[in-house]
């Protein structure tokens, strides 16, 4: 019995070590930048109800607004977030939505939809720890919707 | 029935089929409807023959409404692609030129096995300008 807890202390000592080594294995985090002047919310005039979908379910990766919350610091959390944070602006950063070409603006507006529309944006593990990004069926539709209409709207130039 | 009656009554059926379908020709055409209807609205692009044999040979595969992968599908269907709305339709031809031209289409690991569908230069070629020259032709004017 003794044998046996010792090897189970030894272990958990030694996860102890590596959790503490792997700290030191930095993660530069993608600034976070509050002042954006083609920011989508704003120049693409998306309306308050809708505005706040965007804001809680896609911002984090998707544009410079990122809300880093604490446990971006604690490895290996942070290399995932890091991750998340690279990969979601290089797709689309909302951020720079006004910067972008027409037809660079038209194919944002499509795949965001479809995205949302097939429920593989937000993704999944991103859910797990903020509640506040999951929609609703309704809510998905409703973000559709939009996209769908504004599509339409800029494309016969409004 | 005697046989005079039965010659009669079919003598009358006769003449009476015959008087029908004579009048059948005075009937008035159906008059031409002044709306147009959707069958005769003008298709948002044409795809050339040549561009058809490519799409066939490289893409429609699995770019189809029928085709099994799910992922292929829900980004491309060429079925589906001429009646997209507009806004969307631009969306897809643009998609289409870029993954041509970057040699995304068709993807490796499916030319390993089929190796016949791979696009040659001209077919890369052929198939960017037609995609990129018809959605810019779809754009709005005061968009190019």
């Amino acid at each position: 019995m003794a044998k046996k807890r010792r090897r189970l202390l030894k272990l958990l000592f030694w996860i102890l070590v590596l959790f503490f080594v792997i700290q030191f294995i930095p993660a530069k985090k993608p600034p976070v930048s509050e002042q954006n002047p083609n920011d989508f919310i704003r120049t693409a005039h998306v309306p308050d109800s809708v505005a706040v979908l965007f804001k809680n379910a896609c911002y984090d990766c998707h544009s410079n607004q990122t809300v880093y919350p604490w446990y971006t610091y604690v490895a290996p959390a942070s290399w995932l977030i890091v991750r998340d944070v690279k990969d979601g602006r290089k797709h689309v950063n909302f951020s720079e939505w006004n910067s972008f070409k027409i037809t660079k603006k038209l194919k944002v507006l499509d795949k965001a939809a479809d995205e949302i529309k097939s429920g593989d944006m937000p993704f999944w593990p991103f859910l797990i720890m903020h509640p506040k990004a999951r929609l609703t069926k309704k809510e998905r539709k409703i973000m559709v919707e939009w996209l769908d209409n504004k599509g339409e709207k800029m494309f016969s130039g409004e | 029935m005697k046989k005079n009656t039965r010659n009669r009554i079919a003598t009358f059926v006769v003449v009476l089929s015959g008087a029908l379908f004579l009048w059948a020709f005075t009937l008035p055409e159906e008059p031409v409807k002044t709306e147009k209807s959707t069958k005769d609205k003008k298709p948002a692009f044409v795809m050339p023959e040549n561009v058809n044999k490519v799409v066939m040979n490289s893409c429609y595969g699995c770019h189809n409404s029928k085709s099994k992968g799910e992922k292929s599908k829900k980004k491309l269907n060429f079925d589906k692609l001429p009646t997209l709305h507009h806004h969307k339709m631009v969306v897809k031809l643009q998609d289409i030129a870029d993954v041509v031209h970057d040699g995304d289409m068709p993807p490796k690991k499916f030319l390993v096995k089929h190796p016949e569908k791979a696009l040659t230069k001209s077919e890369k070629t052929l198939l960017q300008k037609w995609a990129s020259e018809t959605a810019e032709s779809l754009m709005p004017h005061h968009q190019q």
